[in-house]
C-alpha cells in the first residue's frame, strides 16, 4: 500500500498545474463573464494543439498511446498508470477551468466507444481527422430532450435503406456538438428491442440532414459548447455504423461501450474535485490574508473548522476517485468504486463551494471572489451528467445485490415473496 | 506511486483474524456482551495479535499501524467491534508508555497480557486530548477505568509544571458504571490513593502526535469495520424482508440508503489505510491525517450505524438482530477518549493532497 506519486507523475501534474493556472484559469473567467463559449478559432486552441494536447487521443492506439506518454514523462520501469494519472489531470484542468478543459480539442467523449467498438478501418478514418496542425473535435450524441438516465428510451431512429442507415431524431447536452468533426451518434433500429435495438454511428459534420438546432444558455461552464443536434433524413453509410453489423449480434459488445464509463465517472468526481478546491483555496488564501485563521473570535474559530472540514471531504473524495482509477489500471473490476466516486465527490464539492460563500457573506459577490461565484454555477451539473446521483445510486445497489447472488432487479418473473 | 493493494503478509493476517472472529465472536456476541472478553483476549494474545505493531525486541510483531488496524476493523467487520475494543482496550494504555515513556518491561508484560495495565478515561482536557485530572494536594482523584481487577493504571494530569502521564497501582475501584454500550467492558469509577509521575508530556510534543494519532486510529478502525458490517447486516436482512411485494431491497428508499452506507464505509477505510501509511512512514502531517480519519469516523460510524437499525425497522430497535448493540457500540467508542469534537481546529496544514 503506498499513497504517493512517482517521481514522473509530480513532474507530468507540475506541468499540468502550471498550463491550469496560466492558461486555463483566466480563460475561464474571460468567458464565464461573457456566458458565451469560446469560438472554434480562438488561438488558444491551435497553441495547445501544437503542445500536443487533446482530450480522447489515449488509447486511439494502445501502443502508440503507452510511446506518447512515455516521451511525455520518461522512460520508466514503473507501469504507466494512465488512469490514475488522468484523473489526477483532470483534477488539475478542471481547478484551472472545466468549462475550458471541456473545450479542449480532439476526440473527446466520442474516443471510449470508438476505441472499443469500431473496426481497424473506422478507427484510422476517425483518429486520422485528429492529426493535422488545426484543433478538431469530436464529441459523443446519446441524451435526447426525452431520453436521459433511461438510455433505453431513445428515440432517433435508424431505418436500413439500401446500403443506408437514414437517421431521425434529436440529439441534446452535447459537448463540442456543433464544432465536432465526428459525432457518434445512438439510435434505435427499433424502439421496442430497448437496448439491443440500439446502434451507433459516426456522422461527419456536413453531412446533409444533419443540423446544429442550438446552442444551450446554461447555468454555468460558459467556456464549453453545448450543443442540440437534429437528424431529419440524415442518411449514413453503413460503413458507419460502429462496429459494423456483426457487432450488435453479441449483447455483450455494446455492453463493452457502456463499461467505458467506469473510466469516465471517476474522471467526473475528479473535475468536481478540482471545481470545488479552486473555490476552497480562493476562500482559504482570502481569510488567511486577512489574518483570520489563527484569530480567536467565534466566526474565526467558525471559519477554521468550516475550513478543515471541507479539506477532509475533498480529500476523501480525492481517494475515491484515484482508487476507482487505480482498480482500472490494475484491470480489475471497478463498476461499483467508479459509481461510489461519482455519487460522492459531486455533492462534496458543491457542500464545500456553498460553504465557501456563506463563509464569505455578502462579500462573496465582489468581482474579488468572481471564481467561488463561478465554481457555484459550474459544479451542479457534475451530479446530473455522466450519470446523475441517483443513477450511480441504483448502479452501487445493483452491484451490491449481485454480490450476495441476488437479481439486479425485481421482475414480474422473479417469485419467492412468501406473502 | 500509488497502490492500494495489501501484500501477502497483510493478506494472511486478515485471514487469520477473519476466521477468528468468525468462529470466536459473531455466533457469541450477545453472550461476550453479558460475561466480557477477557477468555478472548487470552486467545488474542495467543495468535500474538497483542502487539502487532510494537517492535520485535519489545515482544511485538514489528509491523506497523496498518497491520493493527487491519486486524481491529477484520475482528470488528467479520465479528463485532464492541467486543474488539474490549479485547483490545489496553492499547491507548501501551501506546502512551511506548510513545512518551519508552518503559520496556512495561510494554513487554502488557503486550504479552502479564500486566493487567489500563489508560484511565474521563476528567479534563490538555491540548486535544483528555487528561484526566488536576493535581492538588487536596484533591481526590476519581477516574474511569474499563478494567475490573487492573494492576497499573496510567492517567495524564497536570501540575503548574504542566501535564504528565502518571502511574499508579494503589487505587480503589469504588462503582460500576452504567453506559450504553461497550457492556461487554464494564467501567468501574477507582479513587486513586497514591501515584507517581512517568513522563512529562510538554517537552515530548512530536512523541505526543504520535500517542494522540494512535489512538485516533485504534478508534477508527473499530468504527471503520462496525461501519462496514452494519451496511452488510442490513444489505442482508433487505434482501430477505419482503415489503408490498417484494424484498425491500429492491425498493428505491431502501436501495439508496444501502448504497450510501457501502460509499461511506468504502471511504473510511481509505482514508484509513491513508492515514496508517501515513503514519508508518512518518510522513508529514500524519497527525492531521489521523485527526482527519477519526472526524470522518465520527460522521461515518453515526450515519451507517443508525441506517442499519432503520433499514431493519423494529427488527433493528430489538436485540433479536445486532444492529442496536452496534449503534450503542459506536458511541461509546468514538467518546472513548473524550469527545472528538475538541478536535475541530487542530489541523495545521490547510493544503490538500493525495
Amino acid at each position: 500500500m503506498e499513497f504517493e506519486l512517482s517521481q514522473n507523475h509530480k513532474q507530468v501534474l507540475e506541468l499540468v498545474k502550471w498550463l491550469a493556472k496560466e492558461k486555463l484559469r483566466p480563460l475561464g473567467l474571460e468567458y464565464d463573464k461573457k456566458e458565451e463559449p469560446i469560438p472554434p478559432d480562438h488561438p488558444f486552441f491551435k497553441e495547445i494543439k501544437q503542445m500536443g494536447i487533446e482530450i480522447g487521443v489515449m488509447g486511439s492506439d494502445d501502443v502508440k498511446s503507452e510511446s506518447r506518454l512515455k516521451s511525455f514523462i520518461g522512460e520508466s520501469k514503473e507501469p504507466p498508470m494512465i488512469a490514475t494519472l488522468s484523473i489526477l489531470a483532470a483534477e488539475i484542468l478542471a481547478w484551472g477551468d472545466q468549462g475550458v478543459f471541456m473545450s479542449f480539442p480532439g476526440p473527446g467523449l466520442a474516443s471510449p466507444p470508438i476505441r472499443v467498438m469500431a473496426t481497424p478501418e473506422q478507427k484510422k478514418i476517425f483518429f486520422d481527422t485528429f492529426k493535422g496542425d488545426e484543433p478538431k473535435w469530436g464529441a459523443f450524441g446519446l441524451t435526447e430532450p426525452g431520453a436521459g438516465s433511461d438510455v433505453a428510451r431513445i428515440r432517433t431512429s435508424a431505418k436500413k435503406d439500401g446500403k443506408y442507415y437514414i437517421l431521425n431524431g434529436e440529439k441534446m447536452y452535447i459537448t463540442n456538438g456543433a464544432r465536432a468533426e465526428w459525432v457518434v451518434v445512438f439510435a434505435t433500429v427499433d424502439p421496442k428491442l430497448g437496448r439491443a435495438g440500439h446502434r451507433a454511428f459516426l456522422v461527419r459534420k456536413g453531412t446533409p440532414g444533419f443540423k446544429v438546432s442550438r446552442i444551450e444558455k446554461k447555468m454555468g461552464l460558459h467556456a464549453s459548447e453545448t450543443a442540440g443536434l437534429l437528424f431529419e433524413d440524415c442518411a449514413v453509410h453503413e460503413d458507419f455504423l460502429l462496429g459494423g453489423e456483426d457487432y450488435y449480434k453479441s449483447k455483450e459488445g455494446f455492453k463493452g461501450a457502456m463499461e467505458t464509463l467506469n473510466m469516465t465517472r471517476p474522471a467526473v468526481g475528479a473535475m468536481a474535485i478540482g471545481i470545488a478546491r479552486a473555490a476552497y483555496e480562493h476562500t482559504r488564501d482570502y481569510f488567511a490574508e486577512n489574518y483570520m485563521l489563527n484569530a480567536v473570535s467565534p466566526f474565526a474559530v467558525k471559519i477554521k473548522a468550516e475550513l478543515e472540514r471541507m479539506k477532509r471531504k475533498l480529500d476523501i473524495a480525492r481517494l475515491i476517485c484515484v482508487r476507482a482509477a487505480w482498480l482500472m489500471d490494475m484491470k480489475k473490476p471497478n463498476a461499483r468504486e467508479a459509481s461510489q466516486a461519482k455519487a460522492y465527490a459531486p455533492p462534496i464539492a458543491l457542500d464545500v463551494i456553498t460553504r465557501c460563500l456563506e463563509l464569505l457573506g455578502e462579500e462573496g459577490t465582489l468581482e474579488y471572489h468572481h471564481i467561488v461565484n463561478k465554481a457555484y454555477r459550474d459544479i451542479k451539473v457534475f451530479d446530473i451528467f455522466e450519470g446523475t446521483g441517483q443513477v450511480q445510486r441504483i448502479v452501487i445497489s445493483k452491484r451490491l445485490f449481485a454480490s450476495k447472488g441476488k437479481p439486479v432487479e425485481w421482475g414480474e418473473n422473479i417469485h419467492g415473496s412468501p406473502n | 506511486m500509488i497502490d492500494f493493494s495489501l501484500n501477502e503478509n497483510q493478506d494472511l493476517l486478515v485471514k487469520t483474524v477473519e476466521d477468528f472472529a468468525k468462529k470466536e465472536i459473531r455466533e457469541k456476541v450477545r453472550e461476550i456482551e453479558e460475561k466480557g472478553a477477557n477468555d478472548l483476549r487470552k486467545k488474542v494474545f495467543e495468535l500474538g495479535l497483542g502487539g502487532v505493531e510494537f517492535p520485535e525486541n519489545l515482544g511485538g510483531a514489528g509491523m506497523g499501524m496498518l497491520e493493527r488496524a487491519l486486524v481491529l476493523k477484520t475482528m470488528s467487520e467479520k465479528g463485532d467491534g464492541g467486543t474488539t475494543y474490549s479485547i483490545f482496550s489496553f492499547l491507548p494504555a501501551l501506546y502512551s508508555v511506548f510513545e512518551l515513556t519508552q518503559n520496556q518491561d512495561l510494554i513487554k508484560n502488557g503486550i504479552e497480557g502479564k500486566t493487567k495495565i489500563t489508560l484511565a478515561k474521563a476528567g479534563i482536557y490538555y491540548d486535544g486530548v483528555q487528561t484526566k485530572a488536576k493535581i492538588k494536594e487536596k484533591d481526590k482523584i476519581v477516574l474511569v477505568v474499563e478494567e475490573k481487577e487492573p494492576q497499573i493504571i496510567l492517567f495524564f494530569a497536570e501540575d503548574k509544571s504542566g501535564p504528565s502521564l502518571c502511574s499508579s497501582s494503589e487505587f480503589e475501584i469504588k462503582r460500576k458504571i452504567f453506559r450504553s454500550g461497550l457492556l461487554s467492558s464494564p467501567a468501574y469509577e477507582v479513587e486513586i490513593k497514591s501515584f507517581e509521575k512517568i513522563s512529562d508530556v510538554q517537552t515530548q510534543s512530536q512523541n505526543w502526535r504520535r500517542f494522540v494519532a494512535r489512538t485516533q486510529i485504534f478508534l477508527s478502525s473499530i468504527v471503520a469495520g462496525i461501519s462496514k458490517c452494519a451496511a452488510d447486516y442490513a444489505l442482508d436482512y433487505a434482501l430477505e424482508r419482503f415489503a408490498f411485494g417484494r424484498p425491500i431491497a429492491y425498493h428505491q428508499a431502501i436501495s439508496f440508503m444501502l448504497a450510501d452506507m457501502d460509499m461511506l464505509s468504502a471511504s473510511l477505510e481509505q482514508i484509513l489505510f491513508k492515514a496508517c501509511w501515513e503514519f508508518d512512514n512518518q510522513k508529514d502531517g500524519f497527525d492531521d491525517t489521523a485527526t482527519e480519519l477519526f472526524l470522518e469516523a465520527l460522521e461515518v460510524g453515526k450515519k451507517v450505524t443508525s441506517d442499519a437499525v432503520q433499514v431493519l425497522g423494529g427488527h433493528g430497535y430489538i436485540k433479536d438482530h445486532p444492529t442496536e448493540k452496534w449503534m450503542r457500540d459506536f458511541q461509546d467508542i468514538i467518546n472513548a477518549f473524550g469527545s472528538p469534537a475538541k478536535f475541530e481546529g487542530t489541523i495545521k496544514n490547510l493544503e490538500t493532497r493525495i
